[in-house]
């Protein structure tokens, strides 16, 4: 083989390579983007979708169940949603502060897998903040 | 007068600044007369800064609550060691930190890179001396932590007590060397290209700093990632959080610049993608930085974010960017000679290297972008889960892995070696041995996925070893004198990419085979995790210096024998009224039992527990990475001399 087109295959090989990369790369980002509503933006019907629900607990909602599961509300001015909550809350979750809880819609409830509080004690998550603003 | 006083001595480094701007620039001025000035001016911006830093230091230390800064990040009662370290655990004080450190390398180069030719020197300190303006403008209109308030205060806010902990005293510190060490491969990139007429050697003159930069932040990244690990009381390493991947964008350009260099050094082809790599990597330190300060991103590094500053960032940024690139564009060169296309040669693979970075590079960019892009057109508030992150950097990652020990292999101008192909047979029997042994010897039934993986990090290490065995046994005394008086950066490259195999296998394995259970346990519970059983035998107090610890107490029993006492805590902060979780990790050779608690009652308290299975090779192999690269550093300057430095 020539010079030319061995350096022609090296490169075509990189072509395709990077399609492949750019094709896994979209396939990947559409089955990992998680959408994030408030509670009033929110269809409480939709089952089974992973999304992020963003507000304030709701105060005197919080109720500690038998076995780690835990119950509480997240509000916006307007609207509700029923959290169902198994596992260990996070150091800054306290009524009437702002969370943002992942997790799915099952029968009108919705089941987090993970409740994301963050560092700052006067840090409000910055989609919650943003949503409550708009109010 | 704190106040007072690091305000002028700032105004005094921004005069220097530009002074030194001035006599390297004006042409009208002799050349020697030029240099010596600018020098001279460059020194002193470094020893105005650096009495700056000094004196914001000193406020913290008194208490001097009539800095703003002081004030807000500060308390009269937090520990000594917090309220020096304290200093950069905030923005301003941060980004007095990073000007500092700017202006340090910017002394480095005056001081010590003296054997590089003057109108490049002078070229390059223009352009260093151009980005501490442009960050002395940021801090004193943006970010001023000399900010002075009357009244004064009798007492402070108090620092985030997330960050009262050892991890502060060194992570950021390391990571901003990190960061801003690639600022001099910056600077000289740009000034060689202003530069016509060129040597060769200027590869070798910034490999120093291509080296030094990647030591500290690989070890600013292990120690962050350690700190995460042991306080966030997730006992995850590793979130992909955006500011994770800003500090990793840097990491990967920077480990393609080395190699780059490594090629530019030996071959001389590739000069233009080698110079572009060292503009990047500093287009993605100062990127990181504006994602950071201007919180447009949500991230678990949250300072007051403050929209003003994230311009100022941004147009710094986009006009050195910009700067740079279009002196890039200007003095593009044809690579001079076309050389025979020999593909199986070390060359080709640092290519191959240098692709495989580039695509990781653009798809964890991508991804951390897409949130915000998708919001700018559609309205639309998402996140990126981790998974897609895994899920594209893991075909990469094996990629990565199945060439990396075999292009150390190659020579620079030939195809196979003999040797070569010996060696690697040699390494795949022995990974292959390996492999099966680990199968039988462990129980769980690894899926293929993980099993190729774990494959491959053995496969990067058996290689690495056996590629620094002898040539020639029987030459072995010849080839070992040799060995040391040549071949000790060799080492210290081998050392590099075993611990990257290293690192790989604890990722793999602690993801894999992980157990964690959350539960409930009342006094006297006992339960059985991995080959271990864990008893709660109560709670107990603990004063700390500002803090008390709610410290809950387990047993470690194995074989009916109690090993260990573990005792995670709640930290209740006294004057904040803040609490944390401290978590408790026992170490068993290679593995963590890590627990965490959550609630705690009279009756019951809620713990979540791990058993994390080579775990601690995660971070052995990051030391170890840049253990490597230290001592190929060392060795190759002891080599070489200064005089190539």
């Amino acid at each position: 083989m020539t010079n030319k087109v061995k350096r022609l295959y090296f490169y075509t090989t990189a072509t395709l390579l990077s399609a492949l990369a750019i094709a896994l790369v979209l396939i990947a980002l559409d089955e990992n983007i998680i959408y994030f509503y408030s509670p009033s933006e929110i269809n409480q019907s939709e089952d089974g979708t992973l999304l992020r629900v963003g507000g304030l607990v709701k105060d005197g909602s919080l109720k500690i169940g038998s076995d780690l599961g835990t119950k509480f509300i997240i509000e916006d001015n307007t609207a509700e949603v029923s959290v169902i909550y198994n596992g260990i809350l996070p150091d800054l979750f306290r009524e009437g502060q702002g969370i943002v809880a992942e997790g799915k819609f099952i029968d009108n409830l919705f089941i987090a897998n993970e409740i994301v509080a963050k560092h700052d004690e006067n840090y409000m998550p910055k989609e919650v903040y943003e949503s409550l603003k708009n109010k | 007068m704190i106040a007072l006083t690091g305000n002028i001595l700032l105004i005094f480094a921004l005069l220097s600044s530009i002074v030194t701007l001035f006599f390297a620039k004006v042409p009208v001025i002799d050349g020697h007369k030029k240099y010596k000035f600018a020098s001279l001016f460059g020194t002193f911006q470094f020893l105005f800064i650096l009495f700056s830093y000094i004196l914001l230091t000193y406020g913290f230390v008194i208490s001097d609550f009539s800095l703003v800064t002081v004030w807000q990040n500060s308390e009269i009662q937090k520990p000594l060691i917090y309220k020096i370290t304290g200093v950069w655990g905030n923005h301003e004080g941060s980004m007095l930190l990073w000007l500092l450190i700017l202006s340090i390398c910017l002394f480095f180069i005056i001081k010590y890179d003296k054997k590089i030719p003057k109108s490049v020197q002078l070229n390059t300190i223009a352009i260093q001396t151009s980005i501490i303006f442009a960050f002395l403008l940021f801090i004193l209109f943006t970010s001023n932590p000399f900010a002075l308030q009357l009244p004064i205060p009798i007492d402070g806010v108090g620092l985030n007590t997330l960050l009262q902990d050892p991890g502060l005293i060194i992570h950021p510190p390391l990571l901003y060397i990190g960061y801003v060490g690639y600022s001099v491969l910056f600077s000289y990139s740009v000034a060689i290209m202003l530069e016509n007429k060129l040597t060769d050697n200027w590869a070798r003159w910034i490999e120093k700093w291509a080296y030094i930069s990647w030591i500290a932040l690989t070890l600013g990244i292990c120690i962050g990632s350690w700190w995460a690990y042991y306080e966030l009381g997730w006992g995850g390493w590793w979130f992909w959080d955006p500011v994770e991947n800003a500090s990793l964008l840097p990491w990967i350009t920077g480990t393609a610049l080395i190699h780059s260099l490594l090629n530019y050094k030996s071959t001389g082809q590739h000069r233009d993608w080698t110079l572009l790599l060292s503009i990047l990597t500093f287009s993605f330190s100062l990127i990181g930085t504006f994602l950071v300060r201007s919180g447009i991103l949500t991230s678990v590094h949250s300072f007051a974010s403050d929209p003003q500053r994230g311009l100022w960032i941004l147009i710094i940024l986009s006009f050195f960017i910009f700067f740079s690139l279009f002196i890039f564009l200007r003095n593009l060169q044809k690579d001079s000679e076309k050389k025979d296309f020999v593909f199986l040669r070390r060359g080709t693979f640092i290519l191959i290297n240098n692709y495989l970075l580039m695509v990781s590079v653009v798809v964890i960019f991508f991804g951390m972008m897409y949130p915000l892009l998708l919001e700018a057109i559609t309205g639309d508030r998402i996140t990126v889960g981790p998974k897609y992150f895994n899920i594209v950097i893991a075909p990469l990652v094996i990629l990565i892995a199945i060439l990396m020990p075999i292009g150390p292999n190659l020579t620079w101008k030939d195809n196979w070696t003999q040797l070569a192909v010996k060696r690697l047979m040699i390494s795949f029997v022995i990974t292959i041995f390996l492999i099966i042994a680990m199968q039988l010897v462990i129980y769980e039934n690894a899926d293929a996925f993980h099993l190729l993986l774990i494959s491959l990090a053995i496969w990067i290490f058996i290689v690495s070893i056996v590629d620094l065995l002898p040539r020639n046994l029987s030459k072995f005394r010849i080839e070992f004198s040799e060995l040391r008086r040549k071949n000790l950066p060799i080492i210290g490259s081998r050392i590099t990419h075993m611990a990257f195999g290293i690192m790989i296998f604890g990722i793999i394995y602690a993801s894999a085979y992980s157990e964690n259970k959350d539960l409930k346990m009342n006094l006297g519970d006992k339960i059985q995790i991995d080959r271990f059983e864990l008893q709660y035998d109560g709670f107990g107090t603990h004063i700390g210096e500002n803090y008390d610890d709610l410290q809950i107490n387990f047993s470690l029993i194995k074989d009916d024998k109690k090993i260990a006492n573990m005792t995670p805590a709640k930290r209740f902060f006294r004057k904040s009224g803040d609490i944390t979780t401290e978590a408790s990790i026992h170490k068993y050779y290679f593995d963590h039992m890590y627990i965490t608690v959550g609630e705690v009652q009279e009756q019951f308290i809620y713990a979540s527990v791990s058993y994390k299975p080579f775990v601690r090779f995660i971070w052995l192999g990051g030391f170890l990475m840049a253990f490597g690269v230290l001592f190929k550093t060392l060795f190759r300057s002891k080599i070489f001399g200064t005089s190539n430095a």
